[in-house]
């Protein structure tokens, strides 16, 4: 995918811990710091807007989309959420969308509740009908 | 979350004002249960939530139901806390400052109702998140740029009267504020500048009126509740030039702050530039366990271990320019000679264009992002943060004076050591983020001195913050002492005269309505 090989072009950067020189034969130091994180064009990642008073309390809403939208900004690739819970997750699981075991209640709790960094999240961010889909579609790989 | 009543309504006189609310906004939109509570409590409180809890939620959709809603609040007395989006993480989130409140939720009003690529400027309602706007001038290829804050979750409009940061040339957010839309305490509707002028066509584009002006009346204020506002926006930069440098000794922020400042004064730096110290660039590399593991501080020895070890600086600096690669490869000769005046170090040069990858955690791209709040993470458990700001002026003689006061306060208190500096055209937000395990109540106990201290050292000394959290806003008014308070007292008349009942936002900012002032701290 072109997300990830602009990563993967970002981590060869650092990984060589050079920076682009000036052109002028200036020497580069080391960059230092945390790894460059690249994160897609989030109109592309997340869809268009689902904000629409007249559905949002609808039941039966499709998760996917809602969760790009509502989650997106944490939770897709490079982004807060994914990189704290990649300390703690195999590695191909840091996305919650690629996450294994999680169970609606377990979905819904965090949101509600919050959890470590996570603030919480309220009704008008997520409805509970908006929040119920986001929970069925990220427990989909029981 | 239990319910906590406002002060002086009865569990009856309660349920009657949120059957009221109901009738106008509906019942999905009336937000009561303990969960609600919780989800608009402080999650990151220094201390108990219960001190700021939230008695509910009202969320409207229009202009027309918040001035129903504050009409019925007047007739039930019941204390609003307006929010835009309530992401205005550790100064308080969503929470009110008077326990029992009602939060007045914005973020139903989500609508961009324009963007003007001509001039330069776009019209929103609260409920707009940065990450919306982005994507609205993304998806129809908008030749503007936004300048964002460190975390950019929260609300334009709410970050914009918050007085919040950003990190391009356009970083002084409440200075892109340009003709609002304002509901009144008793419902009325007034519109700021030349919106004053039904129709007319300036509104947005300058920034004062005929008369008086009043707009910042309504920032970190309780004399109204904005519906709309006018923000400028500047031309998109197709092409940048950043310049870094990580700088390792403490004391040189002295010279680096005169530089800047100079340059910025003369045009040559032209954004609002940022310079933090190492735990910035520390705590989006891993958890403090990650790097040490005893308790308190990280010890002197160690830091310099793991600056050495990270290739970190004790500061870093990183100066974008912006535009036409003749004129910012000009800015950047002139920059880089007087830096060459105090350093050999040379600057890190990145070029970037448009279509290239840009870093998330580099606000001055203008991208919103919320990466910077990994912060929340440092410390484990449940984490939070403090920001103490206090505003100096961008010059060493105040910025080094300030930072040994507070750097010492800090080591006394064995807690990380985290500073930035945001160098506006004549000041500076001095950022001190402390960071802490709200489930160990050593910590938050010992961090609540600290603060306390900090503030009253820095009035001591004739430094005030330009924000604070909640817990703070009554200590941080009562240091804005010239002749026994006036301003205060002029801003309490204001209350009384413009809200009676004192229903709009009791306590912010440490301005109490005479119908609360025994709230005060």
């Amino acid at each position: 995918m072109r997300r990830t090989a602009l990563i993967a072009v970002a981590v060869a950067l650092l990984a060589g811990c050079t920076a682009s020189g000036d052109g002028n034969g200036q020497a580069a130091p080391k960059a230092g710091g945390p790894p460059p994180t690249v994160m897609p064009p989030m109109e592309k990642a997340q869809g268009p807007d689902v904000t629409n008073d007249a559905t949002r309390l609808a039941t039966a809403q499709e998760g996917e989309r809602l969760f790009l939208r509502r989650c997106g900004v944490c939770h897709l690739e490079g982004g807060m959420g994914t990189q704290i819970i990649a300390r703690r997750v195999p590695a191909n699981q840091a996305k919650l969308q690629d996450r294994l075991g999680l169970t609606p209640e377990f979905v819904i709790r965090t949101a509600r509740d919050g959890m470590g960094a996570m603030p919480r999240i309220t009704r008008v961010e997520a409805t509970d009908a908006e929040l119920a889909a986001i929970a069925a579609y990220l427990s989909r790989r029981r | 979350m239990a319910l906590t009543l406002p002060p002086g309504v009865s569990a009856a006189g309660f349920q009657s004002a949120l059957q009221a609310f109901e009738g106008v906004v509906g019942h999905d939109w009336v937000l009561a249960t303990d969960e609600d509570r919780l989800t608009y409590s402080d999650l990151y409180a220094p201390g108990t939530e219960a001190q700021n809890a939230p008695s509910a939620a009202v969320a409207v959709g229009s202009v027309e139901e918040l001035q129903a809603i504050v009409r019925l609040a007047n007739q039930h007395k019941i204390p609003l806390w307006p929010i835009s989006r309530g992401k205005n993480l550790g100064y308080g989130t969503a929470a009110p400052r008077l326990p029992g409140s009602v939060v007045l939720d914005l973020g139903r009003m989500r609508r961009i109702i324009e963007v003007n690529p001509d001039l330069g400027y776009c019209v929103v309602e609260p409920g707009v998140g940065f990450f919306d706007l982005y994507e609205h001038i993304q998806a129809n290829d908008i030749p503007l740029m936004m300048s964002v804050p460190g975390n950019a979750w929260g609300s334009v409009i709410g970050n914009a009267l918050e007085r919040g940061i950003g990190y391009t040339p356009m970083g002084n957010h409440t200075r892109n504020l340009c003709g609002l839309e304002v509901v009144l305490p008793d419902g009325d509707l007034l519109r700021t500048g030349m919106g004053a002028m039904e129709g007319n066509h300036a509104w947005h584009c300058f920034p004062y009126s005929y008369g008086p002006g009043i707009e910042q009346l309504f920032c970190q204020s309780n004399l109204g509740i904005v519906t709309k506002a006018g923000i400028w926006l500047m031309p998109r930069a197709d092409t940048h030039l950043a310049l870094s440098m990580q700088i390792d000794e403490e004391g040189d922020i002295g010279w680096i702050v005169d530089t800047i400042s100079a340059l910025k004064r003369s045009g040559v730096i032209t954004q609002n530039q940022f310079v933090s110290s190492w735990l910035g660039r520390l705590v989006l590399m891993g958890q403090r366990r990650d790097f040490y593991d005893g308790p308190g501080a990280i010890p002197e020895t160690r830091v310099r271990e793991l600056l050495r070890q990270h290739h970190l600086g004790f500061w870093y600096v990183n100066i974008r320019l912006y535009g036409d690669d003749r004129i910012t490869r000009a800015q950047a000769d002139v920059i880089k000679e007087a830096f060459g005046r105090h350093t050999q170090i040379p600057f890190v040069e990145e070029p970037w264009r448009r279509g290239e990858p840009f870093m998330a955690v580099d606000p001055s791209f203008g991208v919103p992002s919320a990466i910077p709040l990994m912060m929340g993470a440092w410390t484990g458990g449940r984490g939070a943060h403090l920001g103490f700001s206090p505003v100096v002026p961008p010059h060493s003689s105040h910025v080094l004076r300030q930072l040994a006061r507070s750097r010492q306060r800090i080591a006394e208190h064995n807690v990380d050591f985290y500073a930035s500096f945001t160098i506006g055209d004549r000041h500076i937000n001095n950022m001190n983020m402390l960071m802490f395990d709200r489930d160990d109540p050593a910590q938050v106990a010992n961090l609540r001195t600290l603060f306390n201290k900090l503030v009253s050292d820095a009035r001591e000394a004739g430094y005030g913050e330009y924000r604070t959290h909640l817990d703070w806003m009554d200590p941080v008014a009562q240091t804005f002492d010239f002749n026994n308070h006036a301003q205060l007292r002029l801003y309490e008349k204001l209350k009384d005269a413009l809200d009676p009942n004192g229903i709009i936002a009791p306590g912010k900012q440490g301005v109490w309505p005479t119908a609360y002032r025994e709230h005060r701290a």
